[in-house]
C-alpha cells in the first residue's frame, strides 16, 4: 500500500508533531507515503470557496494531479483538506461542465485533472484499508485508563451525500480506532458540535470561533473525559488554543488536553511523547501521560 | 416593532438568479422552516440567521446582504446542507453569497491576508521560526514537504490571475 502524503498547512506549520506523528505510524504498519512536493494549500474550504468557487475548484484539482502523476491516492490528516479535496474530486467526477471548466484553467499550467484517484482521510485508511485488528495488534501501551471524548469534526462527516462510507458508518469507524487502543470512548452532549474554527470564521472573528469551542469544551468538561481526541489538524489546533484563551478571557479553567488521532495511536503503539510533538501542545499532557504510565 | 414597507428601488429582484448562478442553485426551494436555523453553531453566539438571509435574498435585498456582516459568520459546519428537508444546501448559498460580495469589494481584511498568504507562499498559514526549529527537533525536514519548488508557486499564481483574483487582495 502507498499513498501521497498530503499534509495541508496546519499540520506541518502549527503542529508538526501531526506529521511526525503520521510518518512514524505509517512506518510501522509498513505501508509508504509519497511526499506531494508541487503540493499547496488544498486550499482551505471556509476561506477560499468563501472566495471564489472556480478557484478553489481549480487549486484542488491541481493539488489531485499531482496524486494522479504519483498514480497513488491521496491520504489526508485534516479535515479542512479532507472536505476541500474530497469534494473538488467528487464535483469534478460527476459534473462535466466543470471538470471542463477547471481543465480548461490547468492547461495552462499544463496539466489535466484525469478523475483517477480516490482522496482518503486517514481514518478511512486505517479502518478500511489497514483494519482495526492490525491496529490492535499495534498496540503496545494499552490506554485503558483514559476516558475518551471524541470529536469527529465536521468535514469529517458531511456532506454525507459526498461521502462513501457516510454518517454513522463513519462516526463508528472512528470509534473502533479510539477503542482499540483501549481506551473507553464516553458520551457528551451535542457531539456532532462544530469546534467553531471552519469557514474562515477564526481568520474573520476570532471571538464568535472561541464562543462556539466554549459550547463544545463545556460539554466535554462536563463529561469528565480526561481528554478530546478527533482526526483533524484545525480542530485539534483551534480546540488546544481556546482553552488558555478562553481561560485568560472568562477565568475559566479548562484544561482538557487535545491530541489528533494520529498522535494518540502513536503513543499506544509506544512512540515517545517527544517523539509525537506533544512537548509543543498548549494543554500540557503530564498528568495523562503519568496516567498511562508513559 | 412596525413593518418597514420596501422601496422599489433598493429590491433587485435579479439578485436570487445571481446567487443561483454562483452555486446557490437550491434557493428557491426555501420554505423558512428554520431547521437551518436550528442546527447552526455560528447562530448559537451570534445574531447569524441563515433563513433571515435566503429570505431577504429571495426578496432581492441585495446590498442590505451584500453588507452584512452575518454572511461571514458561517463556519460551513454543514450542519444545515444534512438536515435541510426541502435540500436547499444553505451552505451553498451563504458561500455564493459571499463570492459575489467579494467581487463587488466586501471583502473582510482577514481573509485578504489570508489570499495574500496563498500568493506569496501557496500555503494559507505559513511557517515561522519557532516551529521550523521544532520541525528539525522531531526530525522532519525544517520546511513543509509541501511548495518545494518556485515552479510550484507559479502554477498556482497563474491559477489566480486567469479566474481574475490576483489583485483582490489589496
Amino acid at each position: 500500500m502507498r499513498y501521497s502524503l498530503f499534509l495541508g498547512c496546519v499540520a506541518p506549520h502549527r503542529y508538526p508533531g501531526i506529521e511526525a506523528a503520521t510518518r512514524k505510524i505509517f512506518d510501522r504498519l509498513g505501508i509508504d507515503l509519497i511526499d506531494m512536493g508541487d503540493a499547496s494549500c488544498c486550499p482551505a474550504p471556509g476561506v477560499f470557496r468563501s472566495i471564489d468557487n472556480l478557484t478553489w475548484l481549480a487549486l484542488g484539482a491541481r493539488n489531485i494531479t499531482i496524486a494522479e502523476e504519483n498514480k497513488a491516492d491521496i491520504l489526508t490528516v485534516c479535515n479542512g483538506c479532507f472536505g476541500s479535496l474530497n469534494e473538488v474530486n467528487y464535483r469534478l467526477k460527476n459534473d462535466v461542465i466543470t471538470r471542463l471548466e477547471v481543465n480548461d484553467i490547468l492547461s495552462k499550467i499544463n496539466r489535466e485533472y484525469k478523475g483517477e484517484r480516490e482522496v482518503k482521510h486517514v481514518v478511512d485508511v486505517l479502518y478500511n484499508d489497514v483494519g482495526v485488528k492490525v491496529i490492535k495488534e499495534s498496540v503496545a501501551v494499552p490506554l485503558e485508563a483514559l476516558k475518551v471524548a471524541v470529536h469527529y469534526g465536521c468535514h469529517f462527516l458531511r456532506p454525507k451525500t459526498h461521502l462513501e462510507h457516510n454518517g454513522s458508518a463513519r462516526m463508528k469507524a472512528f470509534n473502533a480506532l479510539v477503542e482499540a487502543t483501549g481506551a473507553t470512548n464516553v458520551v457528551y452532549r451535542d457531539k456532532l458540535l462544530c469546534c467553531g474554527a471552519g469557514g474562515g470564521l477564526r481568520s474573520n472573528d476570532l471571538e464568535s470561533s472561541l464562543e462556539i469551542a466554549k459550547q463544545k469544551l463545556e460539554n466535554i468538561r462536563e463529561s469528565g473525559a480526561d481528554i478530546i481526541v478527533n482526526p483533524c489538524s484545525f480542530c485539534t489546533f483551534h480546540l488546544d488554543t481556546s482553552q488558555p484563551a478562553l481561560n485568560e478571557k472568562y477565568g475559566e479553567t479548562f484544561r482538557i488536553p487535545v491530541l489528533h488521532y494520529v498522535q494518540f495511536l502513536g503513543l499506544a503503539m509506544g512512540l515517545k511523547p517527544y517523539e509525537l510533538g506533544l512537548q509543543k501542545h498548549l494543554i500540557p499532557l503530564d498528568d495523562l501521560l503519568e496516567k498511562v504510565g508513559v | 416593532m412596525a413593518l418597514r414597507t420596501l422601496k422599489p428601488k433598493k429590491i433587485d429582484p435579479s439578485f436570487i438568479n445571481e446567487v443561483k448562478a454562483a452555486g446557490g442553485k437550491n434557493i428557491g426551494a426555501c420554505f423558512q422552516c428554520g431547521t437551518c436555523v436550528s442546527s447552526c453553531p455560528a447562530g448559537l453566539v451570534t445574531t447569524y440567521k441563515i433563513r433571515k438571509i435566503l429570505r431577504k435574498t429571495s426578496l432581492g435585498l441585495k446590498d442590505d446582504v451584500l453588507k452584512s456582516e452575518d454572511i461571514w459568520k458561517c463556519t460551513t459546519c454543514l450542519a444545515c446542507y444534512d438536515r435541510c428537508p426541502r435540500g436547499v444546501e444553505p451552505v451553498e448559498v451563504i458561500l455564493a453569497i459571499r463570492n459575489i460580495a467579494v467581487r463587488h469589494g466586501y471583502f473582510p481584511e482577514k481573509l485578504k491576508s489570508n489570499l495574500r498568504n496563498i500568493i506569496n507562499a501557496g500555503q494559507l498559514v505559513t511557517l515561522t521560526d519557532d516551529i521550523s526549529g521544532f520541525r528539525v527537533e522531531l526530525g522532519l525536514s525544517e520546511n513543509s514537504p509541501h511548495m518545494k519548488s518556485s515552479k510550484a508557486l507559479d502554477e498556482v499564481n497563474k491559477i489566480l490571475e486567469i479566474t481574475g483574483i490576483e489583485g483582490l487582495e489589496v
